[in-house]
């Protein structure tokens, strides 16, 4: 039976800019371990063309597959957590259901078990591989996790306040968070997101107190329009909502519709 | 029309905007206001200082070529909007708006845009 927490924590997704970490992987899950779990699977649910996904997780741990059509042909390299488990039997090996399937759902749910941050970069593969071969099947693997979860709260409320403000409105086309949870988390064009870096260079401080003298309380959130860019008029807006301190770039002609998303956020 | 029927023009036009406020931010001076409600001098004060500091933007002071000097400064608290503008971005001379959220924000910027044109100011 499909969980419904699953469906929203789905539509949610999908309406959210991707999320990428300093690695410039996509971070796909920042929860607890069943989540991380259903996150890598899901994954693999939705690769049909032949790619190599390469799983990371902030506990130093590392995956990498050999995946096609919603399958798992092999496990290409395996790092657990702090480095422990040198040698996994699975990696190198054509995977089938009939004798890996229980191995690899284990395998999967060490590596992710303690993990605040599960992210994954796709590629083409490197070498060729019999994509004729049956391997794992995602769906298959995705019902071996246990049916309690996290409730419907806990999942239409994840990420931080910060986080769902800015993935909230899509003319904004760069933030980037300096402070807080989510300090170092950013989205937009690589050269977006080094113009906000270098606004926020070595000032973040002096922003801080910046923001402070206009807020009406020490907790209370406040977002200032500081300017726009030399180099093209985008407008730069300086943000702090709770212990999150951030910046984003949006047009001019945004403006108003960001202040109509802050208030209704704020609300 | 004076600086001050602007000013009250602009009060009458939008329900949102609670005061209205020219001021020389160079010596932190409002020198006439329209407002909705009876208000203190210190919170018109306030505010002229509030908008003189909002056109202060930190990274100015430290690389003044990647940020164009602000001509328009807004800030939102919780309590409403704070919009200040300047014919110029170094003009001591500015317009101040409190606002609620629900304030037409094209058309309070087109109409103040417009009142810093026919009065001159700068």
């Amino acid at each position: 039976m499909i969980r419904s927490q699953n469906i929203l924590k789905r539509l949610k997704s999908l309406g959210q800019k991707s999320r990428f970490n300093r690695n410039h992987a996509r971070i796909i899950a920042s929860g607890n371990a069943e989540e991380n779990v259903e996150a890598l699977l899901q994954e693999v649910n939705e690769t049909i063309l032949a790619r190599e996904l390469e799983f990371h997780t902030d506990t130093g741990a590392k995956l990498c597959l050999n995946v096609i059509g919603r399958r798992v042909l092999h496990i290409t390299a395996l790092q657990m957590p702090n480095g422990g488990e040198t040698t996994n039997p699975l990696v190198g090996v054509l995977l089938s259901e009939g004798d890996h399937l229980e191995q690899f759902f284990q395998t999967v749910s060490r590596l992710t078990k303690d993990a605040n941050e599960l992210s994954v970069v796709a590629s083409t593969p490197k070498n060729e591989f019999d994509t004729s071969a049956v391997g794992l099947q995602a769906a298959r693997l995705l019902k071996n996790i246990p049916a309690s979860g996290p409730t419907e709260d806990s999942a239409i409320e994840m990420g931080s306040a910060a986080f769902r403000l800015l993935t909230g409105i899509p003319d904004i086309a760069g933030w980037l968070i300096v402070k807080g949870e989510d300090a170092g988390m950013d989205s937009g064009e690589s050269e977006t997101v080094a113009k906000l870096t270098k606004v926020a260079e070595g000032s973040a401080g002096k922003y801080e107190s910046y923001l402070e003298q206009f807020a009406s309380g020490p907790d209370k959130p406040v977002a200032s329009v500081v300017g726009s860019l030399s180099d093209g008029g985008m407008s730069i807006l300086c943000f702090r909502i709770g212990d999150q301190f951030g910046f984003a770039l949006a047009p001019a002609a945004s403006v108003p519709l960001i202040i109509d998303n802050w208030h209704n956020f704020n609300n | 029309m004076d600086i001050s029927e602007h000013l009250d023009a602009i009060n009458k036009a939008f329900d949102s905007v609670r005061i209205t406020a020219f001021a020389d931010l160079s010596v932190q001076l409002v020198l006439a206001d329209a407002t909705k409600s009876d208000i203190g001098q210190e919170l018109l004060d306030d505010l002229c200082i509030k908008a003189a500091n909002a056109f202060e933007c930190p990274a100015l002071a430290i690389d003044s070529s990647l940020i164009d000097p602000p001509v328009e400064a807004i800030v939102m608290t919780d309590e409403g909007i704070l919009l200040a503008l300047r014919a110029t971005e170094f003009s001591p001379n500015a317009l101040i708006f409190e606002c609620d959220y629900d304030i037409n924000l094209k058309d309070l910027l087109e109409m103040a845009r417009n009142t810093l044109k026919k009065t001159g100011v700068e």
